[in-house]
């Protein structure tokens, strides 16, 4: 069975459009990245699915339910972390987590699901107007978990989570995977879609430019990912641009600069730097579904990319969401 | 149904917690007791006399109190966008305004019944009398009188995405249902009088304006006054037209605010259920 199925999706708002005749299908299972850059359409389209918004043409499902004529239904089995959750300031955590099970009228230990979020101890019987934004999310993801759901809708989850905490959110959604749950999430930061996903659609300007798995989305395109290593004393004759899927490199003061095509050169750049010299530094970044991700969205606008992270970057596209 | 309770019993725990809607409630309760008071350091202390001005005082302050209880109610949650950690569980909206109509009038129906309780203990030192009959029917009317204010502010809370719209429709209507309807002279239907009669030469008779008067909240309460006052004892009460239409008896305006706690309600719930969100 289908978790997600979209079907010409689209939302205008006013002269805007949205969301632009979105097809879409998330298998049961699944975790499904939903990637682009903000005002790209990834909020309207969850709050299509949410009932939140009417759709202007097209349909969709989520769990075989209708999101217009059954959303009532459908929001009864699956988990949400909307966009910008807001908690009520002066209800505590574990009134928050209680309130979310009676609504879905299911048994609920609150302390269970605090603790599996991490959030601490002492702040679940704090009024939640008092909690930070990370804080925040982590009490949303609790309340997202609520009844064990088929199906989790995370809206931009890692916003106001620091690296610690998107790494617990990582594995979190692991463990809903494993677990057999299907997640779906929206992100504009490519390496946390990257570290989790088995699928991913990348949406620019309301339309879905690409969709398949990682490996499929990078081979379809030639990616140069940079390495820098910086060493104590950079040997005179060090050359690894016969390493296999190293595409060029060149050495400035103490640092070598590689570009990559193939992640797995890097190593191997690593080890032959290593035999000759002592290793002060590694960086290696993430680029390769960057650049995919770059090429994207810049092919399809002519808007520059939103850099990770900033929220104010773009301002054109901004729709409301 | 038990997703109303559920909405009306969060509510409730979350809005109870809140300073300044106290400080409001506070308002009421002090107006009460010095009501009570002044008239009780009288030589001769009539509880009904204490009451009567209570009622004009309820009129014009109660709808206040009712407002600034439940403006708020989903609007707020539109603003802060709460509404979407409650409306991603299985929540109706139907339950919403359900469950915040509940919670919010029992919240000012709790803190009316506080300020009889002041009001009342006051009676018991200085009075000679509780006298039943009178305060027992002024706590009942009160009451429905919270209704016909909750009921509409929820419904414009409803209509409402953002606290400054919500805060405009809900002073309007208190204006426009209150204010201009209690002050005979100033108000609405003698400015309607005026437009009809010496401006149009219409001549529409005293009961069409008696009928303008007793369709709002306000005029409709103080016409439930003749439950509890005697005309002939009270000069402030117009007497009483032996041959006057039902629509102008006490009961009817029982009806007319009941209808005022319900009908706007449906509006807002039809408003909030076709509304996007976020």
């Amino acid at each position: 069975m289908t978790a997600i199925k979209t079907d010409g999706l689209s939302k205008d708002f006013g002269d805007v459009t949205a969301l632009n005749g979105l097809d879409l299908t998330v298998e049961t299972g699944d975790v499904y990245g939903f990637l682009g850059p903000n005002g790209a359409g990834k909020s309207t389209t969850i709050n299509l699915l949410l009932g939140f918004l009417d759709p202007t043409g097209g349909s969709a499902t989520v769990l075989g339910k209708d999101i217009v004529s059954e959303s009532q239904a459908l929001r009864r089995r699956i988990g949400v972390l909307p966009e910008a959750f807001s908690p009520y300031e002066r209800l505590t955590a574990r009134e928050h987590v209680r309130y979310a099970a009676d609504l879905k009228e299911v048994p609920v230990d609150p302390g269970a699901l605090l603790g599996r979020v991490g959030l601490d101890e002492r702040a679940w019987d704090r009024s939640a107007g008092g909690f930070s934004t990370g804080m925040e999310q982590r009490l949303a993801l609790a309340c997202a978990l609520v009844g064990d759901p088929d199906l989790l809708i995370f809206d931009e989850p890692s916003s106001g989570l620091d690296p610690q905490g998107m790494g617990e959110l990582r594995d979190l959604i692991r463990e809903e995977a494993a677990d057999g749950t299907t997640v779906f999430f929206s992100s504009h930061i490519l390496s946390e879609v990257e570290a989790v996903c088995d699928r991913i659609g990348i949406l620019v300007d309301g339309d879905l430019v690409a969709e398949g798995t990682i490996d499929e989305l990078r081979d379809g395109t030639e990616t140069h990912s940079p390495l820098e290593i910086r060493v104590d004393e950079m040997p005179r004759d060090l050359d690894v641009t016969d390493v296999t899927g190293v595409a060029s490199a060149t050495v400035e003061d103490s640092t070598l600069s590689a570009l990559v095509t193939d992640a797995g050169a890097k190593i191997e750049v690593i080890r032959r730097v290593d035999q000759t010299a002592e290793i002060e530094d590694v960086i290696s970044e993430p680029a390769s579904l960057e650049a995919l991700f770059d090429r994207y969205a810049n092919g399809k606008t002519s808007t520059a990319p939103t850099d990770e992270g900033d929220e104010t970057a773009q301002s054109t596209q901004e729709v409301p969401a | 149904m038990s997703q109303t309770l559920t909405v009306a019993r969060n509510d409730f725990r979350d809005v109870r917690r809140s300073k300044l809607l106290w400080g409001v409630m506070g308002i009421y309760v002090a107006f009460t007791a010095l009501i009570l008071y002044a008239e009780g350091t009288a030589d001769n202390p009539d509880l009904a006399t204490a009451v009567f001005n209570q009622f004009f005082m309820t009129t014009l302050l109660l709808p206040l109190v009712a407002i600034a209880g439940s403006y708020l109610a989903i609007a707020g949650e539109r603003e802060s966008n709460t509404v979407a950690f409650l409306l991603s569980q299985p929540t109706s909206r139907g339950a919403v305004v359900a469950g915040k109509f509940l919670s919010r009038g029992l919240l000012i129906v709790g803190s009316l019944l506080v300020a009889f309780l002041v009001g009342g203990l006051i009676a018991v030192g200085m009075y000679p009398s509780l006298d039943l009959g009178v305060s027992g029917a002024f706590v009942v009317l009160s009451i429905v009188f919270v209704g016909a204010y909750v009921g509409p502010s929820i419904a414009i809370s409803a209509a409402t995405d953002t606290r400054s719209r919500a805060i405009a429709g809900a002073a309007g209507f208190y204006v426009l249902t209150d204010v201009l309807i209690v002050f005979g002279d100033f108000s609405l239907v003698a400015a309607l009088q005026f437009l009809f009669e010496e401006t149009l030469g219409l001549s529409l008779g005293e009961h069409f304006y008696s009928f303008v008067f007793n369709l709002t909240p306000a005029g409709s309460h103080l016409n439930t006054m003749y439950f509890i006052f005697d005309p002939s004892a009270y000069l402030q009460l117009p007497p009483q037209d032996a041959s006057q239409p039902f629509y102008l008896e006490p009961w009817f305006s029982v009806v007319i605010l009941l209808a005022w706690a319900i009908v706007p309600l449906a509006i807002g719930y039809w408003r909030f259920r076709d509304a996007e969100l976020g």
